[in-house]
């Protein structure tokens, strides 16, 4: 009888399992969905949701290291992250120098 | 509003049109310098003081010929847990200083060793609270004849909980990895994007209310039960019974201090996962700030277990002054320590008497050592 509380007090407990460690990442808690020039944007990343954020965004960088948060799947977005490509292609080759390749990080 | 992205296309290089915070990332630079400086400081504490602890009690609870009671066999594995839990705090304390670097290997391990000893010990609690209600309200003289029968059903408490306990940490050992974001690597659990988010939702929550609420339900009823059979006992002092009754509240309210705190911010934080209740940069900072210090408080409880639960028994202050008699008598011949020793036995079994209740009249063996 006290064998059976005892172990199903024990089974209960053992539904509980992941200790949230403190995970301080940089994420972006909203976006803003208009567009952005493409000649201010040197660089992009992706937040996944789950990954230590709460939502899925796109992190734009611009020339001076500001980090915009706007949405992942959006025409505008995407057309950015072309040029930013692009962009990324042309400052290798000219080796960074350049007004262009302003702000633009090397690989 | 309606310019802050937009800027002349002159002013190409000048960066300082009118941004809205609210929509570039959330830097938490400042958090993990903060971090960087508490929590070393915090963990080298918490290793000093609960390895000298829990230390001591698995070398006296080793070196005594038989353990007594359930409570005792789960004193001295709470000992161990807390033990293994206090030995990942230097890992942590250098990942919040410059990043995790020893590999995805590394990290499943030393999180499911976290993760795995802190269910451990909280299971471990809650089980000498069970053990100490049994005591008292079902055989308060038949527990202490520990037959062959009683040391196996020991033995298979002990290995279920730490079964559970390994069951509980397996989660970490498959989620967690090196992430690295920004040129700074971390050692996080990351669930799979395929996971429904109500799945996860339900899941989270119930673990986290389980994790802490159970417990310590478990542990308020026990003992609630416990000071009424005191408080009920005949022939025991009053003070002897409000001495007991404080040790017992003790226990409760250090569990209710420390976990709480922690169990609320992380309910916060699997809440705001799930419904994105915070946008505010600042709120994120401070919670982030408030889960380093609740987490910080909650692993003091591994250092404070030792006090709570060893110390305060009179049979284990005993046994700590026989230990050092004997080694005592093994490494010299003091003649002045040894012209000591008997009356500080006297005065601590007199000590120990005042303390021993529910009905055992031999402090040693005294049903729960409070």
């Amino acid at each position: 009888m006290d064998t059976k509380i005892f172990l199903s007090i024990l089974l209960l407990s053992c539904c509980h399992c992941m200790v949230v460690r403190a995970q301080m990442s940089d994420c972006c808690l909203t976006v803003k969905n208009k567009p952005i020039p493409a000649s201010r944007v040197v660089d992009y990343h992706h937040q996944i949701k789950g990954q230590g954020c709460s939502i899925d965004a796109t992190i734009l960088v611009t020339r001076h290291g500001r980090k915009l948060c706007v949405p992942l799947n959006e025409n505008w977005v995407s057309l950015v992250k072309t040029q930013v490509i692009q962009l990324k292609t042309h400052c290798q080759e000219v080796n960074y120098k350049g007004k262009r390749c302003f702000g633009v990080k090397r690989q | 509003m309606e310019d802050f992205y937009y800027e002349d296309e002159d002013a190409h290089f000048n960066d300082s049109y009118d941004y809205n915070y609210e929509h570039s990332i959330c830097d938490k630079e400042a958090v993990r310098s903060f971090g960087g400086v508490f929590l070393p400081i915090i963990y080298a504490l918490a290793l000093v003081v609960g390895l000298a602890g829990n230390a001591l009690v698995v070398v006296v609870y080793t070196s005594r010929l038989r353990l007594r009671t359930l409570t005792d066999v789960c004193i001295l594995n709470l000992a161990v847990s807390d033990l293994l839990l206090l030995f990942t705090l230097p890992f942590w304390a250098a990942d919040a200083v410059h990043g995790w670097r020893l590999g995805t290997g590394m990290c499943k391990f030393t999180s499911f060793l976290y993760s795995a000893n802190f269910s451990c010990g909280m299971l471990l609690l809650a089980c000498i609270s069970v053990d100490r209600y049994r005591a008292v309200a079902h055989n308060p003289s038949g527990r202490t004849g520990a037959g062959a029968r009683a040391r196996i059903r020991w033995l298979l408490v002990c290995l279920s909980l730490w079964a559970l306990a390994i069951i509980l940490g397996i989660p970490e050992l498959i989620f967690s990895t090196v992430k690295t974001t920004h040129h700074r690597t971390s050692c996080t659990a990351i669930y799979p994007h395929s996971m429904a988010l109500p799945a996860k939702a339900s899941l989270e929550l119930l673990e986290i209310i389980l994790r802490f609420l159970l417990p310590f339900l478990v542990m308020v009823v026990c003992y609630c039960q416990v000071g009424r059979a005191l408080s009920r006992a005949a022939g025991v002092r009053r003070e002897r019974k409000w001495r007991a009754l404080r040790v017992l509240l003790a226990v409760v309210a250090v569990f209710l201090l420390t976990q709480l705190p922690y169990s609320v911010v992380k309910l916060w934080r699997a809440l705001d996962i799930i419904y994105m209740l915070v946008t505010d940069c600042e709120v994120s900072k401070g919670l982030d700030r408030a889960l380093q210090v609740t987490e910080s408080l909650a692993l003091a409880h591994a250092c404070i277990n030792p006090l709570l639960y060893a110390f305060i028994g009179s049979s284990f202050r005993g046994h700590v002054l026989k230990a050092a008699k004997r080694l005592g008598q093994r490494l010299g011949r003091h003649p002045r320590h040894g012209g000591e020793e008997p009356a500080v036995e006297i005065a601590l079994r007199a000590r120990a008497q005042t303390q021993s209740q529910s009905g055992s009249d031999d402090p040693d063996t005294s049903t729960f050592t409070i």
